[in-house]
């Protein structure tokens, strides 16, 4: 009986959040107890919690980007469009009191201070229902319901509203950047969720991974609704396993990695049919909305998008991506000790490319940016309005009644929390693979209102440091950067084929290791272009992935090891989608380094897991390595008391200069993370 | 009337006898008559072997409890594991009156297959693979090969080729996991399948598949840390191989193979058992070694009964008081062929033997018992089966087997016991479960496409 109370608690959860009817009145009705007794529900309450342990704060939010401790002199030139000759050949003298043309920033002066002990608390809710109408008929539904207590609140926009004017909202829905750190909602730039089953705040959310239809018959299967499809064999890396994209927001990557994607696959309403074509061979077809990878929010703690920049504008309604359709089919066939697989996907990248974006913030210097600010603005208003076929470039004439108005044409904002010194510029920059010299040299060249406010391109680094720095004199402080994300449409085809090892000496440790080889080749794939181009950069890549598994079985004692060994080969990007040619660079609080690209990515993993008797405990490991010197490693071990109760415990560990350059490591975007966590589970 | 004929220690005098010169099933009429004529068992052996009275010189008698205070006196008729239970876990079985209707040890379909098989002098034989052909040299189909056996291959041979004694089955399964404390620690549920290529009773091959002698899935729906986790087994007609193994893992959302050499690893947290455990046979008979007979002899068993107390979900009765075991009821078994083997295509395997007390009159295991690597009693398989009639709201309760015309004969309730850690994994035939379903009058078609196929885990598993 208690069960069953159990269980009806469980569905009136399930069926409530379904949203389609209040739970009470579903319980009332004789047709629905009916479908109750044809129903399984589970429920499952979970703590997810990590704490810090590596002393250092994610580069990418507020309280720790580069040179966040460090003081950096700054000096205000006289542009060359104001007769300045190069960048830097004319610093504007300081007069004490009248023109303050240089000084010295530090940013942990201008910003609080506000550090995660605590990288993740998260207590959540796991709901599943299963209604099996007929033999061939089912429903699933599963609800993913979680809050965050907030032990640290991160970053507050209103801390810093007396700064510079404050973070300025406009051009598109702010909802991640001018107040508390939004932990969860991810909008598109008109502000509808990314997600449509999804419903968010700052500090909850809640959706359904699943939400199918399902109807098979014979050798067909057919589901329809938010679904997560998963191909290919390797585990971890993504070779064959492009159809859905992924949702860093919880905890990026790293949860147990054993369970690989399962809590960040992003669903997507699909349609799916799936046919055992042949004794041997099974046939997988989908069609569905295309729906992009979901990333942190900036200050959040696993965030990845430096916080000098507002949350990149989404585009995905904007420019109809939603309206768009991903399909594909792949072929599996299994021979026994033999395997082969093949597929074709034609889908929009969920990672998308993203490119300098037009603030619409309208926000000038004055009166932040102190005399340089205004003699700025008023040489700005000397100029006559362009008229015709003038341009900036090539006349003095101005586009725009203000600078303000001009600078909502262009993808920089005066504000507090921004980029303070070109230092800090650079270092960011190549903080997320782009090149600060060319990513300024590109905004300049597509955005003619830079031009209009007397910006032009630098030939060299120092150039562009003395252009930087006269902007953020004249802005007061900093300058917040501004970038969007698009999407663009690729055909991926991958094979693949498995083989089963059997050695003659069946005690052989290479008896029965299973090997699958799978390659991926897409076309004229579209990157995010390290100087953040519109038009991104096209190339065609191919992915090469080797994986070896074997079970062994150490002691008599003990049920036997699973072990995983693979190897991965990328021609152009990174393991998250980012082109290789944006490595290099300079790391942290060092000068600017040109961000020359690396020519090839290669990845090495050992992971596995030993179960005890009884399974009652598993110790797990992982380790990626990156070949060029990072590594990210997590041992973890999990209990089973049982009663429905399990307990992990696990590290994270991130280095990216264990040899070599760690700026041509995958992990030197991560390398702060060092945390310790426990999660509790307990099955309702 | 035989016990007058025989002296109370005949039955047991010839039943050794037999092992040293390859006798059969049956010491007064062999089986396979018994069987053709439809006679009553009493006519293969002495009542003596049947009667727990005569075995335990009047100590235990029909409808008594043997506990903990009277297990002494029937020590020579339990297997190791079930004294040790008894003994020092508290457990007791009540001794019911034993079976003397053939027809009640058998599926009614198979019953008749065996029967044709002996009608028309067939039997099975060993190729030179030591694969187990009809008398025309094709793999074997319908019944058991060796009705009445004389070696410990041709044993496993009769367990191995087809497990559940139908063509097709699918069982409902639930488990209950018990720490050493006596605690309930984990709760399952999971659907059996068993559907059968070849060995089948109308001597076809399913759909075609001549490679191949069953598909057989575990598919788990409870508790949701394991739900949607399924594995698909290929057993090749040929007994050397190993079965290939297909497994959905929930937490990657697809289909992969597994290496198949996994027969000794724990599927899920606190179970004590594995996949080379059911139906004694769990993994294919020739990639174990050494098959021999050990002793024969009449000994207690739950061959029958074990339903009519069940619960609408067929569900039996917990022990008052030691709720780790279920009630059970053991009968007086004629003939019990005490086999064992060893896991020679196994080198790491953490058993040293499985030593299987198997009823001659049907070659059903009632007992597996394994001995880890230094000889020591580990674990013990034990199944009960019989016919599902009794019980119900007016006692008249009677599950149809396949034909819908005479009743299911199946398996009730299986208890794996871990001597050594004090563990239970106590499971039943459930009519019903989380998400899983017995059935009897089974669509073969349907069973094959929505469990035995790749496709089918994949439809199976947690989207």
């Amino acid at each position: 009986m208690k069960k069953h109370n159990s269980r009806n608690k469980i569905a009136s959860c399930v069926l409530y959040l379904a949203g389609s009817v209040t739970a009470q009145s579903v319980l009332a009705g004789g047709l629905v107890e009916e479908l109750i007794d044809k129903t399984t529900f589970f429920g499952q309450v979970r703590l997810d919690a990590a704490y810090n342990t590596s002393g250092s704060e994610n580069p990418y939010n507020q309280s720790d980007v580069p040179f966040q401790d460090v003081e950096v002199s700054r000096q205000a030139f006289l542009p060359p469009d104001l007769g300045g000759g190069r960048w830097g050949d004319v610093p504007i003298p300081a007069l004490p009191f009248v023109l303050d043309t240089r000084d010295t920033v530090r940013r942990s002066d201008r910003l609080p201070e506000n550090n995660y002990d605590f990288t993740q608390t998260i207590l959540r809710f796991n709901g599943e229902m299963n209604t099996k109408f007929t033999r061939n008929l089912s429903l699933n539904i599963k609800v993913r319901a979680l809050f965050d207590p907030e032990v640290n609140a991160g970053f507050d926009a209103m801390d810093v509203q007396n700064d510079q004017g404050g973070i300025a909202g406009g051009g598109g829905d702010r909802y991640a950047d001018t107040g508390r750190t939004n932990f969860y909602q991810a909008k598109g730039r008109n502000g509808k969720n990314i997600n449509p089953f999804e419903i968010a705040g700052r500090d909850y959310m809640l959706d359904f991974p699943t939400f199918i239809l399902n109807y098979k018959t014979g050798k067909y299967d057919f589901r329809f609704g938010n679904q997560q499809i998963a191909w290919g064999q390797a585990v971890f890396f993504r070779t064959l396993d492009v159809a859905n994209g992924l949702d860093f927001r919880r905890h990026l990557i790293l949860d147990r990695a054993i369970e690989e994607y399962e809590d960040e696959r992003t669903p997507k309403l699909a349609f799916r049919a799936t046919m055992q074509a042949t004794s041997n061979i099974t046939a997988d077809a989908f069609v569905g909305k295309f729906q992009p990878d979901v990333l942190p929010n900036p200050n959040s703690q696993y965030n990845v998008i430096p916080s000098q920049f507002y949350r990149p504008l989404d585009n995905y309604y904007s420019g109809d991506f939603d309206k768009k359709l991903d399909f594909g089919i792949r072929i599996k066939a299994d021979y026994g000790n033999f395997g082969w697989q093949a597929m074709a996907v034609s889908r929009y990248n969920s990672l998308g490319v993203f490119r300098w974006a037009e603030s619409g913030i309208n926000k000038g210097l004055t009166p932040f940016g102190g005399t340089v600010g205004a003699v700025v603005e008023t040489a700005y208003a000397a100029k006559p309005k362009c008229s015709g076929s003038q341009n900036p470039y090539d006349n003095f004439c101005r586009l725009y009644d203000s600078v303000g108005e001009a600078l909502s044409h262009t993808p920089f904002t005066v504000g507090p929390g921004g980029v303070y010194s070109d230092k800090e510029w650079f270092s960011t920059a190549s903080s997320v693979r782009l090149d600060g010299l060319d990513a300024l040299n590109t905004a300049i060249g597509d955005f003619e209102a830079l031009r209009d406010v007397f910006a032009s391109p630098a030939a060299n680094a120092t150039e562009a440091a003395a252009l930087l720095n006269t902007f953020f004199i004249g802005a007061g402080g900093s300058i917040r950067g501004q970038v969007q994300r698009d999407y663009y449409r690729e055909q991926v085809f991958g094979l693949g084929g498995s083989y089963v090892n059997e050695t003659e000496d069946i005690d052989s440790f290479w008896n029965q290791v299973i090997i699958n080889l799978e390659v991926q080749y897409t076309p004229e794939r579209v990157y995010t272009s390290p100087d953040l181009g519109k038009n991104g950069l096209t190339s065609d890549e191919y992915i090469f992935t080797a994986v070896a598994e074997k079970w062994h079985r150490w002691s008599e004692t003990f049920p036997s090891a699973y072990l995983v060994a693979q190897y991965m080969h990328r021609s152009e990007s990174d393991l998250v989608g980012l082109h290789l040619s944006g490595y290099g660079g300079n790391v942290g609080n060092t000068d600017y380094k040109r961000s020359d690209g690396i020519s090839g990515a290669d990845y090495l993993v050992f992971a596995g897991f030993q179960p005890w008797p009884n399974k009652k405990f598993v110790a797990e490991w992982a380790f990626l390595y990156d070949i060029r010197g990072g590594i990210l490693a997590q041992p973890l071990i999990k209990w089973n008391p049982g009663s429905g109760l399990s307990v992990d415990l696990f590290y994270n560990y991130i280095k990216s200069n264990i040899r070599g350059d760690s700026a041509d490591t995958l992990t030197r975007s991560l390398d702060h993370i060092q945390e310790v966590g426990l999660r509790i589970a307990y099955q309702l | 009337m035989h016990i007058r004929k025989y002296d109370l220690n005949f039955g047991r005098r010839e039943l050794l006898k037999g092992i040293a010169c390859g006798a059969g099933t049956g010491i007064l009429m062999p089986i396979e008559k018994v069987m053709a004529k439809d006679m009553p068992l009493t006519n293969a052996y002495p009542d003596e072997l049947y009667s727990i009275e005569a075995q335990t010189k009047g100590k235990i008698s029909v409808g008594d409890y043997i506990t903990k205070a009277n297990v002494e006196h029937a020590k020579h008729i339990l297997d190791p594991s079930m004294y040790d239970q008894i003994k020092n876990a508290g457990r007791r079985i009540k001794i019911k009156a034993p079976t003397t209707d053939l027809r009640q040890l058998f599926n009614h379909a198979y019953y008749e297959a065996m029967q044709r098989n002996i009608a028309e002098g067939r039997t099975g034989k060993f190729n030179a693979d030591g694969n187990v052909v009809d008398p025309q040299g094709n793999p074997w189909g319908g019944g058991v090969p060796f009705i009445s056996p004389k070696t410990g291959v041709e044993v496993w041979a009769n367990m191995a080729m087809s497990w559940g004694r139908a063509d097709a089955n699918t069982y409902a399964i639930k488990q209950w996991d018990f720490g050493a404390d006596g605690k309930l620690e984990y709760q399952y549920d999971f659907q059996w399948v068993e559907l059968q290529m070849q060995a089948r009773t109308d001597r076809k091959v399913f759909r075609g598949y001549d490679k191949e002698l069953r598909r057989q899935t575990v598919y788990f729906t409870n508790s949701a840390d394991v739900r949607g986790t399924s594995f698909l087994s290929n057993w090749s007609v040929d007994q050397r191989q190993i079965p290939d193994l297909y497994g959905y893992l929930p937490e990657f959302r697809r289909v992969r193979q597994f290496p198949a050499n996994q027969r000794f690893e724990p599927l899920i947290p606190g179970a004590t058992w594995f996949l080379t455990d059911p139906w004694a046979a769990g993994d294919p008979f020739l990639t174990w070694g050494n098959h021999k007979i050990v002793e024969r002899k009449p000994m207690l068993i739950a061959c029958s009964g074990n339903f009519s107390g069940t619960d609408d979900n067929w569900q039996p009765k917990e022990q008052e008081g030691n709720p780790i075991f279920w009630e059970s009821e053991y009968e007086m078994a004629p003939d019990i062929i005490v086999t064992s083997c060893e896991p020679v295509a196994f080198p790491r395997s953490p058993v040293s033997k499985k030593l299987v007390y198997v009823d001659a009159r049907n070659s059903v295991p009632c007992g597996c018992v394994r001995y880890d690597r230094q000889g020591k009693l580990w674990a013990n398989f034990e199944m009960a089966f019989g016919q599902f009639v009794g019980g119900g709201k007016d006692g008249k309760r009677v599950v149809m087997s396949a034909d819908g015309k005479t009743p299911a004969w199946s398996w009730t309730y299986v208890m794996i016991y871990d001597h050594q850690n004090k563990r239970m994994s106590r499971t039943h035939h459930a009519k019903k479960g989380v998400g899983t379903e017995s059935l009897f009058q089974i669509d073969e078609d349907w069973l094959f496409e929505t469990y035995c196929t790749q496709q089918a885990l994949q439809s199976l598993g947690r989207a």
